[in-house]
């Protein structure tokens, strides 16, 4: 609950005006709905009086007019209040999701590099959709249901005081069971939901994508099984949360028959002290018929509180994240240029000490390395050394226990990001291609290049015949449901991207991995003439990226060593040579 | 455009979202997802019906808490009127309040347990057809079938739970109620009847236009969060791109369109409720006024002769909200139906996809089945396969039968893993027969077959769960001894002290935290430890691995080529190197290589 506080109270400083708008507008329609049902009983109960005693014409006109206007009050304002409020809800769920994206950015920059699953990334996405109800079904209903109930009592109070405590009480019983649903219980409840729902999420795609294993081994069966049981979790806990949510409901309908007869009663026994007007009567009966219906709104959503505050507790972490990282972003911002001169280094590594754990064996132990500008250096190594580990802190996408590193003479723990990505780019095998089309996969690294620049770089990546293929040329959407890219493919959108940034030093992180021969040979013909003049580091296990090579490193153990060149046959055989 | 939906389910799948839009268009076609959702609720029908009228009931016991409250309060005012006991009244409520609860809750439970029961069935259904399926079919994304069964069969439920029962009282309980109001006065009664249908009139003439705008909203709303969940995949190429700062903006601009264009729809949608609002409220103050005059005596039509008494006003006043509340409860489970619906739709999708492949015409039902003979040879006689237009396969003669390394090389994409999947019973031949012992594949039956093969897969899948659990996939009965031999012999050993709890260690899914190349040397254990296979299977095994790695790998398979045939698929000029026949398939025609036999010689 207290996350939920938290967010909603971010999203009030965001959008002010829709937040309290929304809440205004939402305020309005419900009281009008009240006095409508409370000012016809009245105007029937007295008219009875009246009929019976003839009189009071003018006064009867007076509750005709009222009746319109808390009618009119209603229906446009529930227009209203539901367009202003969905609007602010949309308002605040773009914010968040931007949130959300700034926060685990920054979750990474700060520690380990991106390691999370598929699973974990969309839960954060179905955590800030289920946080859409935050206002619309958690604020508005309760602050309104609060507000006009305690109105209601004050304007009620006058008449008799000991009917309206009846009232206050039954709602206040209301409130109470259904703020129980937002509750621990419930809590954990959730949770139990969430569990389940991501057993089964990976359960069936482990047998989606292990198909063709498991059929040879034999697993098919029992990851059926394994997934049945997921099920069966699954949809107890469902099944237990929609009875949860009907029960609220009951219970909300029956609490406001309680209210009519309970408040009934003690307004009759209040008359017939002599302690309330006859007139009064059926208005407090009325009243009592219509005050529920603020509960069955929050009746309605409250089986999903404890989802969001579920939700809601992970996100703000991200949103707090977030904004630290932005007073880090701030304080790096005026950092120098960093300078690139012949004979000075562009980069320098001092005693780099690094492990993934504070328990775990280091993995790059005391390393120094100095990169001349214009000079090409590759570092070697078995897999698992730790090679995509020093590109990985060279970029900043991961940071070292100790050690200093500069760039181009500035430190880079000072060194302002774009400064840092405009200098420096990594190419690999990790490259994303994202969902769209060709040309802003491409301009992700140059928003504002022209089509000549994209397909300039395309040419040099050695893509232009195939986007030149399509029909739809740049605009060609990419990822699913359009056009598949090889591995090949992929590493040459990279290299596109790069050449697009045109940085000073460039760091090739297992650049032909995974690819064949002929692939590979001509993804590093392109990489090479992109990078002549520049500096690189290239991390490798291949005899072919050596080529062309100013200095060959090893890194085994922890430890960067200077290989002797030509390379000798012992290295050689620890090397691909395809 | 067809006209026919039996038609429909034969087109692709751009034609049938074109039918499916055309037919809502006309909004009387009911589209391929709202049928099968139809067929797919029928057994519980009943039980919903059931929960239904209880409800119903519970809903109807509100005329004699009405009257009785009416006829309380007429009492005090009118002492010589009709009249009851405060405290009687009261009690009464009550009472009748429990009974409602109790209906009410015994209702929904009945509901909401037939929605659990078809969600659970339709989920088996769905595992089931996932287990039957071939598994070279082109499927969906593991991520969207996982969708769809932890989210799109989960809708099912409030629909069938939440929506239909109410749809059901929908037909009950406002026409009681009309009685009931009848009863008092024909012309409160009348008012109703006039309202009360008005009411879903407008609802529907608003709601035809705004369905269809949502109904492409619903999609941009999955965008949305399929954008970001793009972004957050690829944040790290964003960042070494100085592209963060950008895509946060992309992503509230985004969301800022979204915003405008939902809000477009929205506005024509909340009419609807608008126009409930503006009937109910309309019925409301007629019968407070209608009322009134009455009781003043200004007004004397509408009853059976005798004037409205002031009870009879009281009951009808009472009865008016009651009367739309079963139709604001509609309006408010619509979204259940349209979630319901959006989801019918994308597992009709999936379904039509899985029931394409059936692997009754690649590997016979297995009824006949023959056992496997302990040794044999396997024969691909004349093995053609083409996919669409484009021939994969012609004529590939292959023999395979003593231990030996036999190596397919080419290009990537020239049909190695076609012929593979071929031999693995996953894909059907178009031509030709492959053969064991003699005997063609389907004698003995795809299970059998497949599991008396070992593979190494170019992806191989590792499982959530224990080092351990993951190799006794291949051979439940191994000590741990063996395990770690068959670790040693992939030159994957080193896992045992990487990993925590050494073969107790857990590998996450999709085997996270370990490398590719390890994963793909652990899949190689896995495959060696399956001791009675017939034959061992490896598609690029030494893709991504060091050149000390590859050589291990190398070596441990020609260490398993002693024993038994090993197939290996590769470009790689290290396992070309030490095969001990290769193959070259090009342009889907298979060539022995033989000047490499010359050599040895």
């Amino acid at each position: 609950m207290r996350s939920s506080l938290r967010i909603i109270w971010l999203l009030q400083k965001e959008e002010p005006l829709a937040f309290w708008g929304g809440l205004f507008l939402a305020f309005l329609p419900a009281a009008a709905g009240i006095a409508l049902l409370a000012v016809s009983g009245y105007f029937i109960t007295a008219t009875a009086i009246a009929g019976l005693s003839a009189g009071a014409i003018a006064f009867n006109s007076a509750a005709a007019s009222h009746i319109r206007w808390y009618a009119a009050i209603r229906i446009f304002g529930r227009y209203l209040e539901r367009v202003i409020t969905h609007d602010a809800t949309f308002r605040f769920l773009a914010n968040l999701r931007s949130g959300v994206f700034r926060g685990l950015v920054a979750r990474e920059s700060n520690g380990t590099l991106s390691q999370r699953s598929a699973t974990a990334l969309s839960r954060v996405v179905s955590d800030v959709d289920q946080l859409d109800g935050l206002f619309l079904r958690l604020v508005v209903p309760l602050a309104s249901a609060t507000i006009i109930t305690g109105l209601t009592l004050v304007i009620l109070w006058q008449y008799s005081p000991m009917a309206s405590i009846a009232l206050g009480a039954v709602q206040a019983a209301g409130l109470t069971v259904l703020a129980k649903s937002g509750g621990h219980r419930q809590k954990a409840h959730a949770r139990r939901l969430n569990a389940a729902r991501d057993a089964l999420r990976v359960r069936v795609s482990d047998l989606v994508r292990g198909r063709r294993d498991l059929s040879v081994f034999g697993g098919l069966e029992q990851q059926r099984q394994a997934a049945l049981k997921a099920v069966n979790q699954l949809d107890d806990a469902q099944e237990q949360t929609e009875l949860t949510d009907m029960r609220n409901q009951a219970v909300v309908s029956t609490m406001s028959q309680v209210m009519v007869a309970v408040t009934f009663l003690f307004a009759a026994y209040s008359y017939q002290q002599g302690q309330m007007e006859l007139k009064h009567i059926a208005l407090f009966a009325f009243v009592a018929l219509a005050l529920p219906e603020l509960l069955i709104s929050i009746a309605n959503s409250a089986g999903s509180w404890s989802k969001m505050s579920g939700a809601a507790d992970r996100v703000r972490s991200l949103l707090t994240v977030g904004q630290d990282s932005e007073a880090l972003q701030t304080a790096r911002s005026n950092s120098e240029t960093p300078v690139f001169e012949a004979g000075n280094d562009a980069l320098s590594l001092k005693d780099i000490q690094f492990a993934y754990t504070s328990k775990a064996a280091a993995i790059l132990d005391n390393v120094d390395l100095a990169l001349p500008t214009g000079s090409r250096t590759v570092v070697i190594g078995p897999s698992g050394a730790g090679k995509s580990t020093l590109a990985a802190i060279v970029a900043r996408l991961q940071t070292p226990q100790n050690g200093s590193i500069q760039i181009g003479g500035v430190e880079l723990s000072c060194l302002a990001e774009d400064k840092l990505r405009a200098t420096l780019t990594v190419v690999g095998q990790r490259t994303q291609i994202f969902h769209s089309t060709i040309a802003e996969n491409l301009r992700v690294a140059r928003e504002d290049a022209t089509d000549a620049e994209l397909w300039e770089a395309l040419a040099h990546a050695g893509l232009k015949e195939l986007v030149e293929g399509r029909q739809e040329k740049l605009e060609t959407r990419l990822g699913e449901g359009g056009l598949g890219l090889s591995g090949g493919e992929g590493r040459r959108l990279a290299l596109a991207r790069a050449y697009l940034r045109n940085p000073e030093i460039w760091i090739a992180d297992e650049l032909t991995e995974g690819l064949d021969h002929a692939t590979a040979d001509k993804v590093l013909a392109s990489f090479r003439a992109m990078t002549r003049g520049k500096t690189v580091l290239m991390v490798s296990h291949r005899a072919s990226e050596l080529e062309g090579a100013d200095r060959v490193l090893m890194l085994d153990e922890g430890k960067l060593t200077e290989v002797a060149l030509p390379l000798s046959d012992e290295i050689k055989g620890r090397l691909r040579d395809d | 455009m067809t006209e026919n939906l039996a038609d429909v389910t034969e087109l692709s799948d751009a034609e049938v979202a074109e039918a499916n839009a055309t037919a809502k268009k006309r909004g009387r076609k009911k589209s391929a997802g709202q049928v099968w959702l139809q067929e797919a609720v029928r057994p519980e029908m009943k039980l919903v019906k059931r929960g239904a009228l209880l409800q119903g009931l519970s809903e109807l016991l509100w005329i004699p808490q009405a009257a009785l409250l009416a006829l309380a309060i007429a009492g005090l005012i009118d002492p010589h009127g009709p009249g009851l006991d405060p405290f009687y009244a009261t009690a009464s409520i009550l009472i009748l309040s429990a009974i409602r609860h109790v209906l009410k809750v015994k209702g929904g439970e009945i509901a909401v347990r037939a929605a659990s029961k078809a969600r659970h069935r339709l989920e088996t259904s769905l595992l089931s057809n996932l287990t039957n399926l071939s598994p070279a079919t082109e499927l969906p994304a593991s991520g969207k079938i996982a969708s769809i069964a932890v989210e799109h069969i989960q809708a099912i439920g409030p629909y069938l739970g939440r929506f239909l029962p109410i749809q059901a009282r929908l037909s009950l309980v406002p026409l009681v109620l009309i009685a009931s109001v009848a009863y008092v006065s024909w012309f409160a009664a009348l008012c109703l009847l006039v309202f009360g249908p008005l009411v879903p009139v407008f609802m529907a003439i608003v709601g035809i236009r705004a369905k269809k705008a949502s109904d492409q909203q619903l999609g941009v709303l999955a965008d949305m969060g399929g954008l970001l969940l793009d972004r957050l995949r690829g944040m790290e190429t964003l960042r070494l791109f100085g592209a963060v700062k950008r895509s946060e903006d992309d992503i509230r601009k985004l969301g800022g369109d979204f915003r405008t264009s939902t809000m477009r729809v929205l506005r024509i949608a909340f009419l609807s409720s608008t126009a409930l609002e503006l009937f109910s409220a309309a019925a409301i103050a007629i019968t407070a006024i209608y009322v009134g005059y009455s009781l003043l005596g200004d007004w004397s039509f509408g009853t059976y002769g005798s004037p409205l008494t002031l009870a009879g006003g009281l009951f009808v006043l009472m009865i008016v909200p009651e009367y739309f509340a079963p139709l604001r409860a509609f309006a408010a489970a619509y979204h259940d139906r349209a979630a319901g619906l959006a989801a019918a739709d994308h597992i009709v999708e999936l379904q039509k996809q899985l029931e394409k492949d059936g692997l009754e015409d690649i590997i016979g039902t297995g009824i006949d089945v023959v056992p496997l003979p302990e040794t044999g040879a396997l024969t691909v006689r004349s093995l053609s396969v083409s996919r669409g237009h484009r021939t994969i396969l012609e004529d590939v003669n292959l023999s395979l039968g003593e231990p030996e390394l036999v190596v397919v090389k080419g290009p990537s994409g020239t049909g190695k893993s076609t012929l593979m999947d071929c031999i693995l019973g996953f894909l059907p031949a178009d031509q030709g027969q492959i053969a064991y012992g003699g005997l063609p594949l389907t004698s003995y039956g795809l299970t059998n077959w497949q599991q008396a093969i070992s593979v190494l897969s170019q992806n191989p899948e590792l499982f959530h769960g224990s080092l351990r659990a993951n190799l006794r996939r291949a051979d439940k009965s191994a000590d741990d001894a063996t395990l770690t031999e068959a670790l040693k012999l992939a030159a994957v050993d080193e896992l045992l002290t990487k990993i925590p709890d050494g073969l107790s260690g857990q590998i996450g899914e999709d085997g996270k935290g370990l490398s590719l190349g390890e994963r793909r040397r652990f899949a190689l254990a896995r495959a060696a430890l399956r001791k009675d296979a017939r034959l061992i299977i490896a598609d690029e095994p030494t893709a991504d691995l060091d050149g000390a790695t590859a050589q291990k790998v190398v070596a441990a398979l020609k260490k398993l080529a002693h024993n038994k045939p090993v197939l290996v698929a590769t470009h790689d000029p290290r396992v070309v190197g030490s095969a001990d026949r290769v193959l070259t398939l090009k342009e889907g025609v298979l060539v022995e290589v033989n000047e490499r036999e010359g050599e040895e010689q």
